[in-house]
């Protein structure tokens, strides 16, 4: 696990963070049980002036190996190349038989998407005069109502004025003010008296034996 | 979401690739996936793809098991992955590649280590 954290941090140095994600993410790690000695042990005492001896190949043989390796690496390079030509032309087919086949299923779209739009503007038309009509309706409808309510409230303005005009004679102007006057001297109001449930006043401070008799006026 | 060990890692465009051997199986018992990884990748580090497995220890018939997505090596290799030295071996061997010079090295030191027990048994 050490060893994978190092590793994560010497990548994070040089990546871009999508790639940092999938490296330091432990859900795509698998670790290995290496049951090894931790990477930060020293070397060993017994191992410390230990000189591995050199491998010590005969001369024919590293000539042998010496031509091997060049025609083994000049086999690999032309197998190499003819790989990439393969590989670059069946591309190159692959990109015209995308192209070709994209035009061609453009247009069959486009053909699909016309009939589509046809038939959604039939709807749509419906659906648009039906709503003329309703909003006509509608405005129509809400006229009338208004026409309705101004003339209530007109009427209601005229019965107003017109009770007004009922009460306007018993109203106290600058020619009756002195009578007016007068009449307010001469009533004198006594608020002192008793009611009781049914509304029957009693007037007189004390209270007296048989009060029904004595109602003198009602409410 | 393919598992992390048989491909589907995310990877550079102009990085180095590799095909090469990721140890699996467990203590005393190697076992390896063949897989395209970048090659500054740790081994265990998610790959790229995977292209075949090879089992090192031979099984009761004596064979050494290996599979190979030849197509998808052809495709790799054709966009510039490298191969590393064993798979490259075992390529060489299946008659992908031609034969690898340390597989003749192997063999003539085999032979030559094998020679003189032979001389030993027959005198």
């Amino acid at each position: 696990m050490l060893r994978q954290l190092q590793c994560s941090a010497s990548v994070r140095f040089f990546l871009p963070p999508d790639i940092m994600n999938v490296v330091a993410n432990p859900v795509c790690k698998q670790s290995v049980r290496w049951r090894r000695k931790p990477p930060g042990t020293p070397l060993a005492k017994s191992k410390l002036f230990r000189i591995p001896p050199r491998p010590q190949v005969p001369e024919e043989e590293r000539i042998e190996l010496f031509r091997l390796t060049t025609n083994y690496n000049t086999f690999i390079k032309s197998v190499r190349e003819f790989l990439r030509e393969e590989v670059q032309s069946a591309a190159g087919k692959e990109q015209l038989a995308d192209a070709v086949s994209m035009d061609d299923d453009l247009i069959r779209c486009k053909e699909i998407n016309d009939k589509w739009n046809a038939e959604v503007a039939l709807i749509r038309e419906k659906r648009l005069l039906h709503e003329k009509e309703e909003k006509l309706n509608l405005i129509s409808k809400r006229l009338e109502e208004r026409k309705i309510r101004e003339r209530n409230r007109v009427a209601e303005i005229n019965e107003l004025v017109r009770m007004e005009k009922e009460k306007e004679k018993y109203y106290i102007t600058s020619e009756n003010i002195d009578e007016a006057i007068e009449n307010a001297l001469r009533g004198e109001v006594d608020y002192n008296f008793a009611i009781d449930v049914k509304g029957n006043i009693y007037k007189g401070e004390v209270a007296e034996e048989n009060l029904e008799k004595k109602a003198v006026e009602t409410v | 979401m393919p598992h992390p060990a048989s491909g589907g890692a995310q990877f550079l465009q102009h990085t180095r690739k590799i095909i090469r051997f990721t140890r699996k199986g467990c203590t005393n018992r190697p076992f390896y996936h063949i897989v395209v990884m970048e090659s500054f990748r740790d081994q265990q580090d998610p790959v790229i793809e995977q292209v075949g497995t090879y089992d090192p220890l031979p099984n009761q018939h004596n064979e050494k098991l290996v599979s190979l997505n030849l197509e998808r090596i052809r495709h790799w290799v054709g966009n510039g992955a490298d191969v590393s030295t064993p798979v490259a071996q075992l390529l060489g061997l299946c008659g992908f590649f031609p034969i690898h010079p340390r597989s003749y090295m192997t063999a003539w030191r085999n032979r030559r280590a094998q020679a003189p027990s032979e001389n030993n048994s027959s005198s």
